[in-house]
């Protein structure tokens, strides 16, 4: 009878004490991209950075379905990053280079929209997944891909972000 | 021999008692944070059949509002929406629905249709924790876990919330066994005003072509509508985010599935003028979502499409009826003009 009631009472007290805290993780994998002359990194606090890169052309703050944090989208000539909100401070979550209208726009080694698929595997090396449509390189250990999005074997948009 | 018996019988029922309290203290109330999480279980509270139920995510239930409908049209209807709710969902909802009820119009959103696998536990929480204990919820669940979660925890939340208590507050004690009603017949309504739509370029697709198992689902849903003789209704609200975009390629898929299969399918995106929505003044999160004086407008405007297509009639001369509406109306009208 005593054997059982601890056992109970152990059961309780574990499901009352145990917790399931996730703590952020640095990200320190892929070259970060320069985009305006500033160098964006994946998890960075995001407001010198858009401080730094200056006038955007468009700017949107999107809730989810529910709760009241914010992801933010800042659109610039060619390019857009995105951020997401943590207690407060904002948080770089993702660039798209998604034209060529400003040419300078690439990844850190050299690809920009136009390229062909097999400027990418030069320049990235082997892909961690290869389709017609798309060329992508994980980063698992800080949750990060580089994903290269082809049209007819041609580079049309490339986006640096954080998975889940 | 016997009192040891009754002894241990006694003790086990002291624990479930005492488990079955935590377990009502640390599951979330959102009652006033995420107050979408409290929507799907208050459709058990509704004591009249409706005419027009509608089924899923935040674009049914911040884009229609029942009252309107009764007022307008006398037609009676009810949202089963949820945040995120995904095809499989509102296919087990609308399963469950028709155990309670079988209305005349079923009404499915069809931007969920572009997720084919389970997403994120938060929003499967909000709508699968509300929906009572059945077979039903028990398939709902199983199609909707993702890789981290597990089933036990969904009929025992307590596995999955125990850690709350470090973050316990006055709700979760006020709410411990009971709920105010957070919505009118499932619309959440939202009175702010943040007008304007952002010119962003939503991001390419990879694959163009809409998930195979929420097809699959969408096509199930058309069967259980075609079985029980409801009509079966496909929306598009009018609201088109770079977030939450609706694309071509999907739209004309759906176009084709609804000419295939009989369906009438509204698309509200380039309606949105004719519906007479105003992106300055009819948004509450800059064109992501409708807030109220929005949805009054779509829904006055799919109200004459209920009563000319589907041929709905007016229910207030229906004296019961029309008392427990005016209720629903002051509340609305109380909230509405606050």
């Amino acid at each position: 009878m005593k054997k059982l009631i601890a056992l109970l009472l152990g059961a309780l007290m574990l499901c009352a004490m145990a917790s399931c805290d996730n703590g952020n993780e640095e990200n320190t994998g892929f070259r970060p991209f320069v985009v305006g002359g500033v160098t964006v990194t994946l998890d960075a606090e995001a407001e010198p950075i858009i401080a730094s890169l200056g006038a955007y052309v468009a700017f949107a703050e999107t809730g989810s379905c529910y709760g009241d944090d914010k992801d933010k989208v800042y659109q610039y000539t060619s390019y857009k990053i995105q951020t997401y909100s943590n207690e407060g401070k904002d948080y770089i979550l993702s660039v798209e280079i998604f034209d060529d209208a400003d040419t300078s726009i690439a990844t850190p080694e050299g690809i920009c929209i136009g390229d062909s698929a097999e400027d990418v595997l030069n320049k990235h090396g082997t892909p961690n997944v290869q389709t017609e449509q798309q060329i992508v390189y994980f980063d698992y250990d800080n949750d990060a891909k580089l994903q290269i999005l082809l049209r007819d074997g041609v580079v049309t948009n490339i986006q640096y972000l954080k998975y889940e | 021999m016997k009192k040891r018996i009754i002894l241990c019988i006694c003790m086990i029922l002291v624990t479930v008692i005492l488990l079955g309290f935590i377990q009502a203290l640390v599951q979330p109330k959102y009652m006033s944070a995420s107050r979408e999480g409290a929507l799907i279980a208050e459709y058990y509270g509704e004591e009249t059949s409706h005419d027009v139920l509608f089924v899923g995510d935040c674009e049914v239930y911040e884009s229609f509002t029942p009252p309107t409908l009764w007022e307008e049209y006398g037609i009676t209807s009810y949202i089963r929406g949820s945040a995120q709710q995904l095809t499989w969902q509102s296919y087990y909802l609308l399963e469950e629905i028709l155990k309670y009820e079988t209305p005349k119009v079923v009404v499915f959103n069809v931007l969920a249709l572009k997720y084919g696998e389970p997403q994120d536990e938060a929003y499967n929480r909000m709508t699968l924790d509300g929906m009572k204990l059945s077979v039903t919820k028990l398939k709902a669940i199983s199609a909707s876990m993702t890789e981290e979660e597990s089933f036990a925890s969904y009929l025992f939340p307590l596995l999955r919330f125990h850690s709350r208590w470090k973050e316990l507050g006055k709700e979760d004690f006020t709410y411990l066994f009971r709920r105010d009603t957070v919505s009118h017949n499932g619309y959440l309504m939202q009175t702010e005003i943040r007008g304007g739509k952002a010119e962003i370029t939503p991001s390419p697709l990879v694959d163009d072509t809409l998930p195979e198992t929420s097809m699959e689902y969408l096509d199930k849903m058309r069967a259980l509508c075609e079985e029980n003789g409801i009509a079966f209704v496909l929306i598009k609200a009018p609201t088109n985010d770079w977030k939450y975009h609706w694309y071509d390629e999907w739209d004309e898929q759906i176009v084709a599935y609804a000419e295939e299969n009989r369906l009438k399918y509204y698309n509200f995106i380039p309606l949105a003028d004719e519906i007479g929505i105003d992106w300055s003044t009819d948004t509450y999160d800059m064109g992501v979502h409708l807030n109220v004086y929005g949805a009054e407008k779509l829904t006055s405007y799919f109200g004459e499409l209920l009563v000319n297509e589907f041929g709905l009639e007016s229910r207030k001369n229906d004296t019961a009826l029309a008392e427990t509406w005016q209720k629903k109306l002051d509340a609305y009208y109380a909230e509405r003009n606050n």
